[in-house]
C-alpha cells in the first residue's frame, strides 16, 4: 500500500524529471579554498562563492582544493582535496515533507552534514561509490573512495550511518555510530565497524571544518582601504601635516616678545641699556 | 535478544547525538549563514551565525563568522569581543588575529592592534594585508619609519593591497619631508588608478607638494600699536628715579616689522634659507627710544626621521633714532625631536656677541652663551599644548681695552654686568573655534651677578635679580594672509639693588600679514 509520503515523493520525482536537470538549482557554494569547479553539461567553471549548484552537476576539487555546498534542504557537503562528486538527485519540498538526496562520490573524500528534514520517515540521503552505499537519517559522516583500489571508507561522526555494499544494496549492512569506521572492498560486504583512535578521527575532519580559513569573510577582505575605494579622513591630503622644515618651531609659540608684537629681545635690550643707570 | 541489542545501540546513538547535536547544528547554521553572507545579506547571515553560536558556544568558527558579520555591519566593539574569544580558544588562528587587528585599527586602538597584526604577518597569505594595517597603525602612532617598512612589505606581498600600500608610502614620505619619494609614490597611484579614492587623494597630495616646492620665498610684515608703562625700565624707587633724573617712563609707540625668507637650495633632507628682517618702533613722546633694526640671517636646516636640526646665523644692526647703536651676532645650533602626536623636545645652544656702537654703552659689550631645553606636550593636537622649558645663560662682558685705557670705565664696571642666569618657563597654548588661538606663559628668571656688582645697600652682597614675567596673547587668523594679535606682558623684576627693581606692563595690538 502506497503511503501519502511515498506518493508525494513520486510526484516530486516526476516533477523533477519533467524539467531539464541543469535548470534545477538545488544548492549554493558556501565556502571554497584552492581549486574547485562545477561541471555542467560537460563544461567546467570555477566554483566561486555564491555560485548555484544544480541537479546533475559534477563538483570537483583540485590539489589543494576544498568546497562546501549548502543545499536547499539545509544539508551540507564538503569536498576535500582532489575529490569528485555528482549530484544525481536532489528533491526537496518542505511543505510536502519530501527530502531525497542521492550523490555519487567518484573519488576523494566527502563530509556530509545531513539536515533535520531527513529525520522524517520516507526521507532518504545516500552517497554512493562504486563499491558502497552510505545512507543516513540526520547525522554527519565522512566517506572516502579511492578509484585505484576501489575501496570505500566510511567514518561516522555523529548519529548513525548505514553502510551497504554496492554489489548487494539490499544485503546485510553495518551501522556506524560516532568515531566508528568501516571499509568496503569491490564485491565485498562492509567490514565490521571498528572504533577509531581520537587522533585518526580528528584527521578525518581536518581541513573541512573551516574551508577558506575565514579569508573570504575577513574584515580585511574587500575593505575599502585595501581596495582603494576609501581613504580614512586622517590620511587624506587635507588632514596630513607635512614635515616642518625650518627652525620656526623652536620656541615660536611661547616667545613672549614676538607675541607682544615686538622684535625679539629688542624691548629688553633697548631698555636695558637706556633705562637703567650703568654700573655703580 | 537481537531487539535489545538494537535498542541499546539506538540509545547509545541518541546519547551520542545529544552531546554532538549542538556542534552539528551550529555547522549547518554557519554554512547557511555563509551563503547569506556571500550574497551580501549580512543582517540575515548575522542572524544565522547568532543561532549557530547559541547552538554551540564552543564552535569558534561560528563565532569567527559572527564576528566578521558584526564587523561588516560596523559593530566593531562586538566583533572585537568575539574575536578575542576566538583567539583565546585558538591562539594559533592567525586569520582571527588579522581580523582583530583590523577591528582594533578601525576603533583607533592602534597599540593593541600591533602585536596581533605582527602575528598575522607570519602566515604567508595574510602577510600583505597584515603589513598594510600594521603600517597604518604605526603611521597613526607616528612611528613613521616602521610604518613605511610595513607598507613596503605590503606592496611587495601582492597585488591586492599594492596600490594602497604605495599610497601610504607616499603619506609617510610626506610626513617626513621626503618630497621626491612622496611625489614618485603618489604619481604611481595616480597613473594606475586616477579615478579611485586613493587616486584623487594622491593627486591632492601631489598638488600640495608641488605648490610647496615652487614656493621658495616667504614675505611677512606687521603693524602694531603698543602701550608701555615703563619704556625706560625706571626703578620703582622714587628717590632713585629722581636722583637719576628719570621723569617720563610711560609711552605709546607704533611698530613696523617686515621681513622675508628665500630658499636658494634644498634637497630631500636639507635646505638653506636666507632671511632679512626689518623693525622700526616710533614712540609718541620718547622719540629718543625709537629703534631701527636690520637683521640678515641664514639657516641650514634638515631632518632625519623624527629629528630636525639646524644652525642659524644672524647679524643685527640697530640704530637708535638715526645713530648707530648696537651690532649683534648670533649663532644658534638647535635640534628638535618630534615625538609624533605626543609632543616635541627642543634643545638649543646660543652664542651671542654684542658690540655697542654708542660710547656710553660700551661697558655692556659681551658674549652670552645660553643652553636651553624645552618639552612641549600636545593635548590631543599640536594646537593644544603645554610646555615647560629651562635655560641657562652666562653673560661674559668684553670691555674695550681702549676705553678702559681712556678712563671711560673700569674693568670692574664691565664685570659688574657679568651674571649666570637660570630661567624656567611654563606655558599653555590652546586653539578655539573661529580660528582663535591663545597662549599664556609664565617665566621665572634668576640672575646672579658677579662679585663686582656688590651692593652697598645689601651688605655688599652681589646683585641678585628675580624676574617674573607673564604673557597672555590672543591671536585670530582673519584669512589666509592676515592675522591680528592682542597681547599683554607683565614684567616684575625684584633686585636686591633697588636701582634694578622695576615693573612694567605692555599691551599691544598687532596686525600681521604673511605670504
Amino acid at each position: 500500500m502506497m503511503t501519502a509520503h511515498r506518493f508525494a515523493l513520486m510526484l516530486a520525482t516526476l516533477a523533477a524529471l519533467a524539467q531539464p536537470a541543469w535548470c534545477q538549482e538545488v544548492g549554493t557554494v558556501a565556502a571554497v579554498e584552492g581549486a574547485a569547479e562545477i561541471g555542467r553539461n560537460g563544461t567546467f567553471a570555477a566554483a566561486n562563492l555564491g555560485v548555484p549548484v544544480s541537479q546533475g552537476d559534477e563538483l570537483r576539487t583540485g590539489q589543494p582544493g576544498r568546497l562546501r555546498v549548502v543545499f536547499q534542504d539545509d544539508s551540507v557537503i564538503s569536498l576535500s582535496d582532489d575529490s569528485t562528486v555528482t549530484i544525481d538527485q536532489q528533491i526537496f519540498n518542505a511543505a510536502a515533507g519530501t527530502s531525497h538526496s542521492l550523490m555519487q562520490l567518484l573519488k576523494g573524500k566527502v563530509n556530509a552534514l545531513v539536515s533535520e528534514y531527513y529525520h522524517r520517515s520516507g526521507a532518504a540521503y545516500e552517497i554512493k561509490t562504486k563499491t558502497a552505499v552510505a545512507g543516513v537519517r540526520g547525522t554527519e559522516f565522512a566517506m572516502t573512495y579511492n578509484p585505484q583500489d576501489e575501496v570505500t571508507e566510511v567514518v561516522g561522526i555523529t548519529g548513525v550511518v548505514q553502510v551497504h555494499s554496492a554489489a548487494d544494496p539490499t544485503g546485510p549492512g553495518v551501522l556506524l555510530t560516532a568515531d566508528e569506521a568501516t571499509s568496503v572492498a569491490p564485491g565485498q560486504l562492509p567490514t565490521s565497524p571498528h572504533r577509531l583512535e581520537d587522533s585518526i578521527f580528528r584527521q578525518q575532519l581536518q581541513g573541512i571544518e573551516f574551508i577558506g580559513a575565514g579569508r573570504p569573510e575577513s574584515l580585511a577582505n574587500n575593505h575599502p582601504l585595501v581596495a582603494g575605494t576609501g581613504v580614512p579622513p586622517p590620511d587624506r591630503a587635507g588632514a596630513v601635516a607635512p614635515a616642518t622644515d625650518t627652525a620656526a618651531n623652536l620656541g615660536q609659540k611661547h616667545d613672549a616678545s614676538s607675541l607682544v608684537g615686538d622684535s625679539p629681545d629688542v624691548v629688553k635690550k633697548m631698555t636695558g641699556q637706556l633705562g637703567i643707570p650703568l654700573g655703580k | 535478544m537481537r531487539r535489545s541489542v538494537i535498542a541499546f545501540v539506538a540509545l547509545c546513538c541518541l546519547l551520542a547525538a545529544g552531546t554532538a547535536r549542538a556542534s552539528e547544528q551550529s555547522q549547518l547554521l554557519s554554512s547557511r549563514g555563509l551563503v547569506e553572507f556571500h550574497a551580501d545579506r549580512i543582517a540575515k547571515a548575522l542572524e544565522l551565525f547568532e543561532q549557530a553560536v547559541a547552538a554551540d558556544p564552543q564552535d569558534m568558527y561560528a563565532r569567527y563568522y559572527h564576528a566578521t558579520a558584526r564587523g561588516r555591519l560596523g559593530d566593531f566593539d562586538s566583533a572585537i569581543a568575539d574575536l578575542r574569544a576566538v583567539l583565546a580558544a585558538m591562539p594559533y588562528l592567525d586569520q582571527a588575529a588579522l581580523d582583530l587587528g583590523v577591528a582594533l585599527i578601525q576603533t583607533h586602538k592602534y597599540r593593541e592592534a600591533l602585536p596581533l597584526l605582527r602575528q598575522a604577518q607570519r602566515t604567508s597569505d595574510l602577510d600583505g594585508e597584515a603589513s598594510l594595517f600594521l603600517g597604518l597603525g604605526q603611521l597613526r602612532l607616528d612611528r613613521i619609519r616602521e610604518g613605511r617598512r610595513n607598507f613596503q612589505r605590503a606592496a611587495a606581498k601582492g597585488e591586492n593591497q599594492r596600490l594602497t600600500a604605495t599610497y601610504y608610502e607616499g603619506v609617510a614620505d610626506y610626513q617626513e619631508g621626503y618630497w621626491a619619494s612622496a611625489e614618485a609614490h603618489f604619481a604611481e597611484v595616480i597613473k594606475e588608478s586616477p579615478d579611485s579614492a586613493i587616486g584623487r587623494e594622491a593627486a591632492a597630495f601631489l598638488t600640495k607638494i608641488r605648490r610647496g616646492q615652487q614656493q621658495r620665498y616667504q614675505v611677512y610684515g606687521a603693524l602694531g600699536f603698543q602701550y608701555d608703562s615703563n619704556v625706560v625700565l625706571a626703578p620703582s624707587d622714587e628717590a632713585i628715579k629722581s636722583s637719576n633724573d628719570i621723569s617720563k617712563q610711560a609711552d605709546g609707540r607704533g611698530t613696523i616689522s617686515a621681513g622675508g625668507l628665500y630658499i636658494p637650495w634644498r634637497s630631500d633632507h636639507l635646505q638653506l634659507s636666507l632671511g632679512y628682517d626689518f623693525y622700526q618702533s616710533l614712540h609718541f613722546k620718547l622719540s629718543d627710544f625709537n629703534l631701527e633694526d636690520h637683521g640678515p640671517s641664514m639657516q641650514l636646516s634638515g631632518h632625519t626621521g623624527p629629528i630636525q636640526y639646524g644652525v642659524i646665523g644672524r647679524y643685527d644692526y640697530y640704530l637708535l633714532e638715526s645713530d648707530s647703536f648696537l651690532q649683534e651676532g648670533t649663532v644658534l645650533p638647535w635640534i628638535a625631536i618630534l615625538d609624533g602626536r605626543v609632543g616635541r623636545t627642543e634643545v638649543s645652544y646660543r652664542m651671542r656677541r654684542r658690540d655697542f656702537k654708542k660710547l656710553s654703552f660700551d661697558v655692556r659689550d659681551s658674549f652670552n652663551h645660553a643652553a636651553a631645553v624645552r618639552e612641549t606636550i600636545y593635548l590631543g593636537a599640536p594646537e593644544r599644548s603645554v610646555s615647560i622649558g629651562y635655560q641657562f645663560d652666562r653673560e661674559d662682558p668684553v670691555p674695550s681695552a681702549r676705553l678702559e685705557h681712556e678712563g671711560v670705565f673700569t674693568e670692574s664696571d664691565a664685570r659688574s654686568f657679568a651674571y649666570d642666569g637660570h630661567e624656567l618657563d611654563a606655558g599653555v597654548g590652546w586653539a578655539f573655534p573661529y580660528a582663535v588661538t591663545a597662549d599664556a606663559t609664565y617665566a621665572f628668571r634668576y640672575e646672579l651677578y658677579a662679585a663686582e656688582s656688590e651692593n652697598p645697600l645689601d651688605n655688599l652682597q652681589p646683585r641678585k635679580d628675580k624676574e617674573h614675567q607673564f604673557v597672555i596673547a590672543l591671536r585670530k587668523q582673519l584669512n589666509e594672509w592676515f592675522d591680528v594679535t592682542a597681547a599683554f606682558l607683565g614684567d616684575f623684576n625684584n633686585s636686591n639693588d633697588p636701582r634694578f627693581k622695576y615693573d612694567r606692563q605692555i599691551v599691544s595690538l598687532t596686525l600681521g600679514v604673511r605670504y
